[in-house]
């Protein structure tokens, strides 16, 4: 249809321009270019000037030429599909040719617009499932940050959430809430087709920090993001769709003469928060208080059996020692060319960024190649290739050193060096880590896939693609001989992730009649994967591993490799679409998977689902001059979640020794074996039922356009971790089965308003997701069985998934400045008792979430500001029990400590200070000191991002089309009552079990995002 | 030709889904780990048994259970180490104020590798009848070796995990689970009283059936000299004395005129059953011991623990006790004294000696003091002992209630720092001592039992935890 449309303007046009020609005399030129917000030139726009009736359609490049308008002011409308209609005035003078450029703007809810969804595309119209669409100009917007991040906000119910400002951390991804326990809660995510390796935990959490997978994606080589979120779009992704799906899609040379486009951007970083710890004053002071308050005399002795004299005049200043303002830099070019038989993309980047901790940066340099080459009129070739490799110079952080130490175990009493010139306390000292530890994670990564697209006959395709995805993670260290109290060592920790796959899928689209059009799709796919782990440490080699080749005279100290993860899926899936007079539109899809991962007696799930859309704006009874348009939806699927560890489903036995490998020294000389962990053939997928309906709507002509949806998701066989009594002798006492239920309810809203419309426009973007999560079922776990790491998080039934199971703190005795606690019963006790008063007191889930946008332009300025928002979750800060709690002459404290209870009739928020836990009516061990007092409200909104940029596109060569400077801040605001470094944080861990019940709203020494300021330049040639 | 790609592309299509929709065969998704596979291969031959049983020995040394946790664990609870920058929180400060709960690292892996010993052993038992080819002699051996380390294990743990034998007159308090199977099977606490009796049956067992000389092996002198333990702990001294006297006169082990080899790579001759190293390191089960008592860089070369002045003060008193010289230093060039133990030299593979002739001479004399027989062989022991400390010996004719005096004295010297100085309080105040304090805390307070950790409870809800505090 609207191919039709085209072809009968263009005719218009045509008519009308020769029309025109003979008329008129006193006439100019009116020519230039139509482009959309990238710089790609838009053909097939068009052109008019309506008072004449005069008009043209762009050409190649976007350009347009009028010959013969006559001289004088015109109105000149610009229009194309899928973008909002623009009005210039020119003025055209005699025998001139008058430059018109102009770049159009998307429209907010473009139902023509296609949108990716699993094996194909699809208009947005004939969606009946939920599928959120971000556009390439939207992902790139902290430099060096790879494109998860720059979800944030953008989407309803996709919860992103960056871990912490360390270059190449990564972010946990959330779409619609937590519907795992155990196993892993992230989406699948699948690049141009490829469900790539994805795993945040390949090095577990060395040095405090999890990999980030994605890292080694070049945002400015993609085209789109696609979220699918409801069971319509997943269910075709079958035993990995049900955590929600992320396409992403690269982007091809598009038909026209190459463009090139260059980026550069220059940045500088800083924490988005500090906090105040002690100097070595306050420090001395606090401790003794605290001693004099536990009845000691005389001076507080030191740490360490340090003397006074020792520590006199020494106040280091920590966190000064490890922090900077980084520098970031980027750059990135692509090539863009297409002829009707081969179209080609070529994009480089470079990015180099330091972080704010010294020493810490990210490098990475990225090459992508996307052609398509039509063999045959009906066959076409398709290959797209990438290749990246990322130097993160790494800085532990946390438990691990780094930014963690320097809050922690480095005291302001501590000189970094001592009088000898020798480090001071090397094992807690994070600047003689920083000196002696050099570590590098390098990851190699290559994305590829070869698709043939053969059309037999009209409507049919078939579709072979075959994919390769390669991923080389490896942590090297260069350890001094001070460090290791032995030689330098360099050491090598690698994974080595061969992931390949293939589907073949074939559709055919079948017009019924007039007014019906069905749709099939059939396919099969396969995927294997295996990482190889190889471990290897030399001693008296300087260098990097990955810079030597000769390992001629190192003393070999450590070499091994082992398989740690192998699985494949088989599956076979099919699809149909039914719509009627494009305004009813049903949806049918399956999918079968089978899976090495699958217990061996649940070989294989089945997974269904349906949809329906209806546009109800299209019947003639419902035109009304307020709602143009109105589409219901709604659908209901089985999905499930396959995050599986390979060898779950074996017993595991462990042999010290086997030809060629030893792997421990045994006892006494002698080689041992054992059992691991008992036989589980029955663990199988997580299965989850969606119910999703929705209602899109269309007010004023689009001036508002709005989205709301629901959603009903039940997990059940959700993976628990049961525990068997430790005293079974067997040594891995965790049983995974599939015995859990948790339910995610939720709503979602998007709201764009176009405020202004004309030469000052002003377009606003709201989302929301409402989202209600509980554990149902645990089976026989005890919230202690389902922890997130340590003392603070838990699932615990009739709670959400992440639980803060902990004393509740109830106020301070106003008489004695002790704390008084809760028991389950509500009744006040002294008592901090972690078996019997342990209840739940909070969770980490946020109410809501969601961003609002807001875009100004004027004439070439363009102002973007984008909020973000969470409310009602709560944070446990499992730091601040050290770092506000007992006294410990092992740790720094924040300056808040001083807000204590010191005589009666003090109004305090912390408890007298005493150096022991006892006093407190805990136990001496305070890391069990996990109440309420250190869970805070997390509810915060900040300015995620403001740029204001400025587009020249009037160049007197005609070698530069567009260059637009771009001024942007991230994280510039931030309005919360949290106290601690960040509320937007996510806790490394070290399984997907703890990431899901005990990652997000719990932090331990995790350092604060980046506030970073940018300038950007991007030339389109 | 359209049609015929068409017809075929179809055709293909509809096998592939045929076949899987379908799928009977479904060998093709097996993925077996390389280093996994099945019970069959990993358990074919005598030798794998061996190694298994070796695994056994090899979870016993580890330093979370016998290669330093356990010694550690009975010393912190007692009156032998010093508070200090090491101990100044954590979980070995939760030991050491007696407020232990049930979340400590410490006591998690203690239990866990302890029952891991014991559910090796249990393994093997269970399927060593499905390899041929083990002769009937050394199924004999390989049995009494598993119901050794069984014995022993729930020795060690019940100890830690329960109120004293003897705390209730009938023993019926609640000691540990019992295990007998390798499985997954829920259960419950046994009384104190029945975890010794399962002990006794399988030490006795182990005893009539192990051999003499067993390569670093348990051998019959090991089961006896650690009856001879478990008797002395039930404050049964009969038994205790037999046993005790059946190892020394009989066993062949030689006293060591030496301090310094209890705890060394070359090792003491008075080892009946000793922890055993065989390279740095990699096979020493004395590294983790050693390690807590030497300067640790990250503490300001402060070791993690250091010994009281109470009985740094004990061991120095008499300036001739070369206990004293030998065993201890101090360090005064920090705020606050430090007093070192140098009894755990860092040095390549030490092994860790369990039951020793020394320990056994004290259990025999006192024994024989108790019982009020014996009398010459009790005086004979304790000046043998005496004498290489560089002490008086033992006058003839000392009254028993003197001798038992003298070697409760003798053992808190000499045992220092071998994790036996919280297990023989409990035994006295037990024997009559109702109102002996250890320091400062009633003898049975409940903070002086380790709770039941968490990886137990986990895994059933209906365990009876440990009482907690009342120590302080």
């Amino acid at each position: 249809m609207a191919r039709l449309l085209l072809k009968q303007m263009s005719l218009l046009g045509l008519v009308l321009f020769a029309l025109g020609n003979y008329l008129l005399a006193q006439t100019g030129t009116l020519a230039g270019t139509i482009s959309d917000k990238d710089g790609q030139p838009l053909q097939g726009a068009s052109v008019k000037l309506p008072a004449l009736s005069i008009g043209a359609l762009t050409a190649e490049g976007g350009k347009f030429s009028l010959a013969n308008v006559p001289v004088g002011d015109h109105q000149v409308e610009i229009d194309f599909i899928g973008y909002l209609k623009e009005t210039r005035t020119v003025k055209v003078e005699a025998g001139q040719s008058t430059r018109l450029n102009v770049v159009l703007q998307e429209e907010a809810l473009s139902l023509d617009e296609v949108v990716m969804v699993g094996y194909g595309t699809q208009r947005r119209r004939s969606l009946v499932g939920s599928v959120s669409k971000i556009d390439s100009e939207d992902l790139n917007e902290t430099i060096g940050a790879s494109f998860e991040t720059a979800l944030q906000g953008k989407a309803p119910g996709v919860q992103i959430t960056q871990t912490s400002g360390v270059a190449g951390a990564g972010a946990v991804i959330r779409i619609r809430g937590i519907g795992s326990l155990s196993s892993g809660g992230d989406p699948l995510i699948v690049v141009d087709g490829i469900p790539i390796t994805q795993d945040p935990f390949l090095s577990g959490e060395t040095g405090g920090l999890n990999n980030n997978p994605l890292s080694s994606i070049n945002p400015e080589d993609i085209q789109s993001v696609e979220i699918l979120k409801d069971a319509a779009a997943t269910a075709i992704f079958g035993s990995r769709g049900s955590n929600g799906v992320i396409l992403i899609t690269t982007k091809r040379g598009k038909q026209g003469k190459p463009q090139f486009k260059f980026n550069a951007r220059v940045g500088l970083s800083e924490p988005s928060n500090m906090l105040d710890f002690l100097n070595a004053e306050e420090w001395l002071m606090v401790q003794q208080e605290a001693w004099e308050n536990d009845g000691g005399v005389g001076r507080v002795p030191l740490p360490q059996n340090l003397t006074y004299e020792e520590i006199e005049g020494v106040d280091t200043d920590w966190m000064n020692e490890v922090l900077q303002t980084g520098v970031k830099q980027e750059y990135s070019a692509s090539m863009s060319q297409g002829t009707k038989k081969f179209k080609s993309y070529v994009g480089l980047s470079y990015i180099d960024t330091e972080s704010y901790q010294k020493g810490n940066s990210f490098r990475r340099l990225t090459a992508r190649a996307n052609v398509d080459y039509n063999i045959l009129p009906n066959l076409r070739l398709s290959l797209s290739t990438s290749l990246a490799r990322g130097l993160n110079d790494r800085i532990s952080q946390a438990w691990a050193g780094g930014f963690g130490w320097a809050q922690s175990t480095a005291l302001p009493i501590f000189p970094i060096k001592d009088q000898n010139g020798d480090w001071f306390n090397l094992y807690g000292n994070p600047v003689a880590q920083r000196e002696l530890v050099d570590w590098i994670t390098q990851e190699w990564r290559s994305i590829n896939n070869a698709k043939l697209t053969f059309t037999p006959v009209k409507g049919l395709n078939i579709n072979a693609t075959g994919n390769y995805d390669y991923m080389n993670l490896g942590d090297y260290f260069l350890e001094d001989s001070t460090w290791t109290n032995f030689s330098t060592i360099a050491k090598r920790f690698a994974s080595e992730v061969v992931n390949w796959s293939t589907y073949l899928t074939a559709d055919y689209n079948w017009q019924l009649s007039d007014n019906q059009n069905l749709a099939l799709l059939v396919g099969s796919e396969y995927q294997s994967s295996s990482n190889n782990r190889f471990n290897e440490e030399y001693a008296d080699i300087y260098e990097h591993l990955y810079n030597v080749n000769d390992l001629a005279g190192a003393d070999t100290l450590n070499f091994s490799t082992t398989e740690v993860d192998r699985w494949l899926f088989a599956s076979v899936f099919a699809k149909l679409n039914y719509d009627y007079m494009d305004k009813l539109f049903l949806q049918a899809t399956f999918r079968r998977d089978g899976s090495s991962k699958f217990g061996r007696n649940r070989r294989f799930g089945n997974f269904p689902g349906v949809g329906v859309g209806y546009i109800i704006s299209e019947e003639d009874w419902f035109q009304n001059s307020v709602v143009n348009y109105m589409k219901l939806k709604s659908s209901y699927g089985i999905t499930g979640n396959a995050d599986i560890a390979w060898d779950e489903q074996f017993p595991r036995y462990f042999l010290s020794q086997e030809p060629g490998i030893v792997r421990s020294q045994g006892y006494n000389g002698f080689p041992v074996r054992n059992q691991v962990k008992l036989d589980n053939p029955d663990l199988q997928w997580e299965v989850s039922r969606t119910l999703d309906a929705g209602v899109e709507i269309g007010l004023f002509n689009d001036r508002i356009t709005t989205e709301i949806g629901y959603y009903y998701k039940l997990t059940t066989d959700a993976i628990i971790n049961i525990n068997i009594q430790a005293s079974s002798g067997i040594d891995n006492i965790v049983f995974p089965q599939n015995v859990g239920k948790i339910e995610n309810e939720g709503v979602e809203l998007r709201l764009t308003t176009r405020n202004l419309v004309n030469k000052f426009k002003w377009t606003s973007d709201l989302n929301l997701a409402f989202n209600r999560n509980l554990v149902l079922e645990v089976g026989t776990a005890t919230p202690d069985a389902l922890d997130g790491g340590f003392g603070d998080t838990r699932a615990v039934p009739g709670f959400p998934v992440n639980t803060n199971f902990i004393v509740k703190f109830s106020r301070l005795d106003p008489e004695s400045g002790r704390p008084i606690y809760l028991t389950r019963d509500g009744e006040e006790t002294y008592d901090y008792d972690v078996v019997l008063n342990r209840q739940p007191a909070g969770d980490g889930m946020p109410r809501f979430t969601g961003g609002f946008s807001n875009t100004f332009s004027y004439g070439k300025w363009n102002l973007d500001m984008l909020w973000v928002f969470s409310y009602g979750g709560m944070i446990y800060d499992d730091a601040a029990k050290r770092q506000l709690g007992v006294v410990t002459d092992d740790w720094n404290m924040r300056r808040d400590v001083f807000d204590r209870w010191r005589e009666p009739g003090d109004e305090a928020r912390l408890p007298r200070w005493t150096r022991s836990m006892i006093n407190w009516g805990g136990n001496a061990n305070f890391w069990q000191n996990n109440h309420s007092l250190w869970l805070e409200d997390a509810s915060y909104a900040r300015l995620r991002n403001l740029s204001l940029s400025y587009v020249f596109d009037q160049f007197s060569t005609p070698m530069v089309r567009r260059l637009r400077l771009t001024l942007s801040g991230t994280n510039l605001l931030t309005f919360t009552n949290y106290s601690g470094w960040d509320p937007e944080v996510a806790r490394d861990r070290s399984s997907p079990g703890q990431r899901n019940i005990g990652g997000t709203n719990v932090t331990y020494l995790t350092a604060p995002q980046e506030r970073t300021y940018n300038l950007a330049l991007s030339v389109d040639f | 030709m359209h049609i015929n790609i068409y017809t075929l592309s179809r055709v293909w299509i509809f096998l592939v889904a045929a076949s899987l929709f379908t799928a009977c065969d479904d060998s093709f998704l097996e993925i077996v780990p390389e280093d996994a596979g099945s019970l069959e291969e990993f358990w074919q031959t005598s030798s794998d048994v061996q190694e298994a049983l070796n695994g056994a020995y090899d979870v016993m040394r580890s330093g979370n259970f016998l290669g330093g946790q356990g010694q550690f664990l009975s010393e912190l609870f007692a009156d032998h180490i010093s508070q200090l920058t090491g101990l100044s929180g954590g979980d070995w400060a939760a030991h050491y104020t007696r407020t232990t709960d049930i979340f400590l690292g410490t006591t998690r892996t203690f239990w866990s590798d302890g029952y891991k010993v014991i559910g090796r052993v249990n393994f093997v038992l269970q399927n060593m009848d499905l390899i041929e080819g083990i002769s009937d002699a050394e199924k004999a051996r390989i049995t009494a070796e598993c119901k050794f380390l069984r014995g022993l294990a729930h020795f060690e743990l019940v100890r830690l995990f329960g109120q004293p034998y003897g705390y209730t007159a009938d023993n019926s308090h609640l000691g540990v689970p019992i295990r007998l199977n390798y499985s997954s099977d829920i259960v419950p606490r046994a009384t104190v009283g029945a975890v010794y009796e399962q002990v006794i049956g399988d030490l006795s067992e182990a005893a009539a059936s192990l051999p003499t000389d067993n390569n670093g092996y348990a051998t019959s002198w090991a089961a006896k000299a650690y009856l001879a333990k478990v008797y002395f702990q039930m404050n049964d001294f009969t038994n205790a004395y037999a046993q005790s006297n059946d190892v020394l006169s009989n066993g062949g082990f030689q006293f060591d005129t030496s301090l310094v080899r209890r705890f060394s790579t070359e090792g003491t001759s008075e080892a009946v059953f000793e922890l055993a190293s065989s390279d740095f390191i990699a096979d020493n089960s004395g590294g983790w011991i050693s390690a807590n008592y030497q300067p640790n860089p990250g503490n300001n070369n402060v070791p993690n623990i250091t010994l009281s002045s109470y009985v740094y003060n004990l061991a120095t008193q008499d300036v001739a006790d070369k206990r004293g010289q030998q065993w201890y230093e101090i360090d005064e060039s920090g705020s606050e004294p430090l007093y070192l133990s140098t009894k755990f030299v860092l040095q390549e593979a030490m092994n860790v000696p369990l039951a020793h002739v020394t320990e056994l001479k004290l259990i025999r004399a006192e024994s024989a003091a108790e019982l009020g027989s014996n009398l010459e062989q009790a005086e004979q022991d304790l000046s043998e002992i005496r004498t290489r400390a560089g002490l008086t010996p033992v006058s003839s004719g000392t009254p028993a209630s003197s001798l038992i005096a003298i070697c409760r004295a003798e053992r808190e010297l000499e045992m220092v720092s071998e994790g036996n100085r919280l297990h023989e309080l409990k035994r006295r105040a037990v024997r009559g001592e109702n109102s002996l304090r250890i320091r400062n805390a009633p003898w049975d307070c409940a903070g002086l039992v380790c709770q039941i950790p968490d990886a137990e409870l986990k895994g059933n809800l209906d365990l009876i935890p440990n009482a907690s505090g009342g120590c302080n």
